[in-house]
């Protein structure tokens, strides 16, 4: 027996929303998917009229499906907004290249402008060398570490006044899981916030953070949008794997459990009187960083030096190793008569 | 996993290759230094049975004092499951009353287990073994030590006479089947899982106001907590957090829940049991069958695979909980008006007790509950007129507005039946308002929702939307 379209439209129903349980047919489900974005935006405030906005596109089913939503729904809904693609090559072979062929195709497809920013233009290095420094464990620390300031940076240099990622429920619910075993309370905290920004940094936004992966491989397959699938070809972030695993098990049990985490970390905030890490600028690169030197230009100064470990692991070795380095640079400069200047820096550095 | 330097444990299976070389060796024990090791933990370190057990009082009493919050004449009830870890504080309680006066922890004590084995599905053969088990345990350690069964919770005058465990096993079916049927009703395991503890918490909490006690200690273990912050979170509750997993849950006025074994690892307790060769009534198997597919039985799962692969998970995640309240919104225009008391007093959950963090978020900004509101809607009413209320944002008066419907409706029946409003039946909607996020999951989707409410609940709503009944026809007239 066919089921009847929840929404009492008429029609057969043919999908089961994974968010809500009901049956609605292939309009109604994008009537329905449509609408929740565009709810998000307007009451989340996230866009004003006439904003340039840089959606990060990867070429994966999250930016495709943003980039197509939100070109749709400007033009429905006149936000006034100038959206255009912005992406980042990591220089991953066999990974990156065939993504960006993707979004060659969202440019040409949806008539956006888009920009491409790589790795090697930004920092001198492209992952593949990294991997080839620091074999494939802890790689994904510095293509996640450069990648963020990398959109920050493509959005400076381009001027836009926001920048929109399509970071999904499961990915909001997946981090505050890992902020909580990772017992990082500054992020836990930021985390679910659907705006992030700071006096001078990029704004940036979530458009997608009450949209199930579920569906928006759904939405990708019935509007059979083109999206790149595969994974990385350097090894998966192994902690992060056991809490997609113990998320995708909750989702089974409960399927509400993705957006009750998200209200959890809504909820919550760190206790008055502990003290968070301040944002403050890189003294190097200006960019926006928890400590004087941020970790982008830590990890850098690393590869550059031949000492690709620098960065990961005990902050202990990078206090050591980045005295030695300042030692360096001081007895360059000015041949060990800066004593003083010495003694701050060790301050300065402490991580 | 740690373990005792004897051939009777196996130690080939679980233990890392370093301490089975370790045996070869025999070290000596770090503390004291002249005594051969007998207890290898699994942050390397390695103790004399003496000094282990010494270690482990410490940080008990450590907990206890740092905290200042057990007096003299303090009267205490210990809350028993059964497990290791309540096993375990048992046995430190009563051997702590032997020592000498001036080490003596001051306070008194009775024990108490609930029985809730009508819901887990045990046989009353099965009840009555474990309760002897527990009457030979009572009389072993020389404590008073009363049982109540789970059924407690649907009468209305909670636990009349506290039952001692070598008593014969009540007989109450009518409560049992009322019981049983309100767990069938619910949706899943989940759900199930979440009531009772809800409900042993209540039955708990009841016990010690009717034996006298000011205080609960409850065993919950470092790992326990790690499991309760990451199933608390992932059940909604994450803004209750500070009051579930903290030393000490301050929720009730009158009685405050004390969490003793805070600091006590899973090595300690395997530890400390294996010591004096104690043997809980419940091995961890046989309790871990029990709502297999429910969102708790997963986290600890989880969290105890991380545990042996990462040793500093546990500590992390319980550490974490402790640096976290809940987000505070200020005091929105519209709330001002009505008394703060009354105020707050209405945003207690009737189930869980604790604020319902529906007041913690704006309403201009975007939230779960506003998104999973409108998913609702929009996959649910036909109305093109939802386009324009889309427009203009306002699902919250869209969705209010069914509230207020529904809202009407109930009171119209009440009309109807103005005498005897006790009886009118509790719409959803009604039933949610009064409850916290997390509860409301409780009884989302369970068929006949009015009818399967435990008694205490349908009461303690009916009294409060009496209440805000009459706020609303005095509203003029407050100042």
């Amino acid at each position: 027996m066919p089921i009847p379209c929840s929404r009492q439209c008429g029609k057969k129903a043919i999908l089961k929303r994974p968010k809500t349980g009901h049956a609605l047919c292939k309009e109604c489900f994008f009537y329905a998917f449509e609408s929740e974005i565009h709810n998000t935006i307007t009451q989340g405030k996230l866009f004003k009229p006439g904003d340039k906005v840089a959606i990060g596109a990867s070429g994966g089913k999250d930016s495709t499906v943003l980039a197509y939503v939100l070109k749709t729904l400007n033009e429905r809904h006149q936000y006034g907004i100038d959206l255009f693609l912005l992406s980042i090559d990591e220089g991953i072979t066999g990974y990156r290249d065939d993504s960006l062929k993707t979004v060659q195709q969202n440019k040409d497809d949806y008539g956006l402008p888009l920009k491409i920013l790589s790795y090697k233009e930004l920092y001198g290095w492209t992952m593949d060398e990294i991997v080839a420094e620091i074999g494939k464990k802890n790689n994904c620390t510095f293509c996640g570490v450069f990648r963020r300031q990398a959109l920050d940076r493509g959005a400076a240099f381009l001027g836009v006044d926001c920048i929109a990622t399509g970071h999904n429920a499961d990915d909001i619910a997946e981090t505050v899981l890992m902020n909580i075993l990772r017992g990082d309370i500054a992020r836990l905290q930021r985390c679910t916030s659907i705006i992030t920004a700071g006096a001078d940094c990029i704004r940036r936004c979530k458009p997608l953070k009450y949209a199930y992966e579920k569906e928006i491989v759904m939405y990708a397959y019935f509007k059979q949008l083109v999206y790149f699938s595969t994974e990385c070809v350097f090894a998966p972030n192994a902690y992060r794997g056991h809490a997609r695993t113990y998320l995708k098990d909750l989702e089974r049990i409960r399927p509400s459990s993705i957006l009750d985490i998200i209200h959890s970390g809504e909820t919550l905030q760190v206790k008055e009187g502990i003290k968070l890490p301040e944002r403050r600028n890189c003294s190097r690169c200006g960019f926006v960083s928890s400590q004087e030197i941020c970790k982008a230009c830590i990890m850098l100064e690393g590869l550059n030096r031949g000492l690709p470990k620098l960065g990961i692991g005990k902050s202990t070795k990078v206090k050591r190793a980045l005295e030695s380095i300042a030692k360096d640079k001081c007895n360059d400069k000015c041949n060990g008569k800066c004593k003083d200047n010495e003694q701050i820096d060790e301050k300065d550095l402490e991580f | 996993m740690c373990t005792l330097n004897l051939s009777e444990y196996d130690t080939t299976t679980s233990f890392p290759a370093d301490t089975i070389e370790a045996h070869d060796a025999v070290p000596f024990c770090k503390k004291c230094g002249n005594q051969e090791a007998q207890v290898f933990l699994k942050n390397k370190n390695e103790y004399c049975k003496r000094c282990f057990l010494i270690i482990l009082r410490h940080k008990f009493r450590a907990t206890l004092s740092k905290s200042k919050s057990v007096h003299t004449n303090d009267s205490i009830l210990v809350a028993h499951s059964g497990k290791a870890n309540s096993t375990l504080l048992l046995h430190l309680i009563t051997t702590d009353m032997n020592e000498s006066i001036s080490k003596k922890l001051q306070f008194s004590f009775k024990v108490l287990y609930i029985d809730d084995g009508i819901v887990k599905g045990r046989s009353i053969k099965e009840r009555e073994s474990i309760q002897s088990a527990l009457a030979k345990e009572a009389e072993n350690l020389q404590l008073t030590m009363y049982i109540l069964p789970l059924s407690n919770c649907v009468t209305d005058s909670i636990c009349e006479e506290m039952q001692l465990a070598n008593a014969p096993l009540m007989n109450m079916t009518s409560e049992n089947t009322i019981v049983q049927e309100i767990f069938d009703n619910l949706e899943n395991d989940t759900a199930k899982d979440e009531l009772l503890q809800q409900l042993r918490l209540k039955l708990l909490v009841s016990a010690a106001r009717k034996l006298n006690c000011n205080k609960i200690f409850i065993a919950d273990a470092s790992v326990d907590l790690a499991v309760k912050v990451l199933g608390n979170v992932s059940t909604g509750r994450g803004s209750q957090l500070p009051f579930n997993v903290a030393f000490s849950d301050t929720r009730y006025k009158d009685v405050t829940l004390l969490r003793p074994l805070r600091d006590f690892t899973r090595d300690d307790i395997t530890g400390y049991l294996e010591c004096y060769n104690l043997h809980p009534i419940f091995n961890c198997d046989k309790y871990n069958s029990s709502f297999p597919a429910s969102i708790r039985n997963v986290t600890r799962n989880f969290v105890y695979k991380l545990d042996s692969e990462f040793h500093s998970t546990v500590p992390t995640i319980y550490r974490t909980s402790e640096k976290l309240a809940a987000k505070r919104m200020e005091c929105e225009n519209s709330n001002t008006k009505i008394d703060d008391n009354v105020n707050s007093d209405n945003n207690i959950c009737v189930l869980c007790e604790l604020t319902s963090d529906s007041s913690y978020l704006s309403k201009e900004q975007p939230s779960v509950a506003q998104a999973k509101l409108f998913s609702k809607l929009v996959s649910t009413v036909a109305d093109t007129s939802l386009n324009m209320a889309t427009n203009s944002l306002n699902i919250h008066e869209l969705s209010s507005n069914e509230q207020i419907k529904s809202i009407n409706a109930s009171k119209e029946e009440k009309h109807q039946c103005q005498n005897d409003i006790h009886k009118s039946i509790l719409k959803q909607s009604i039933i949610e308002k009064y409850l916290c996020y997390g509860c409301r999951l409780i009884f989302l989707n369970s068929k006949q929702i009015d009818n399967i409410l435990p008694n205490f609940i349908s009461n303690a709503i009916k009294k409060k939307s009496q209440i805000a009944h009459l706020e609303k026809e005095i509203s003029d007239f407050l100042l």
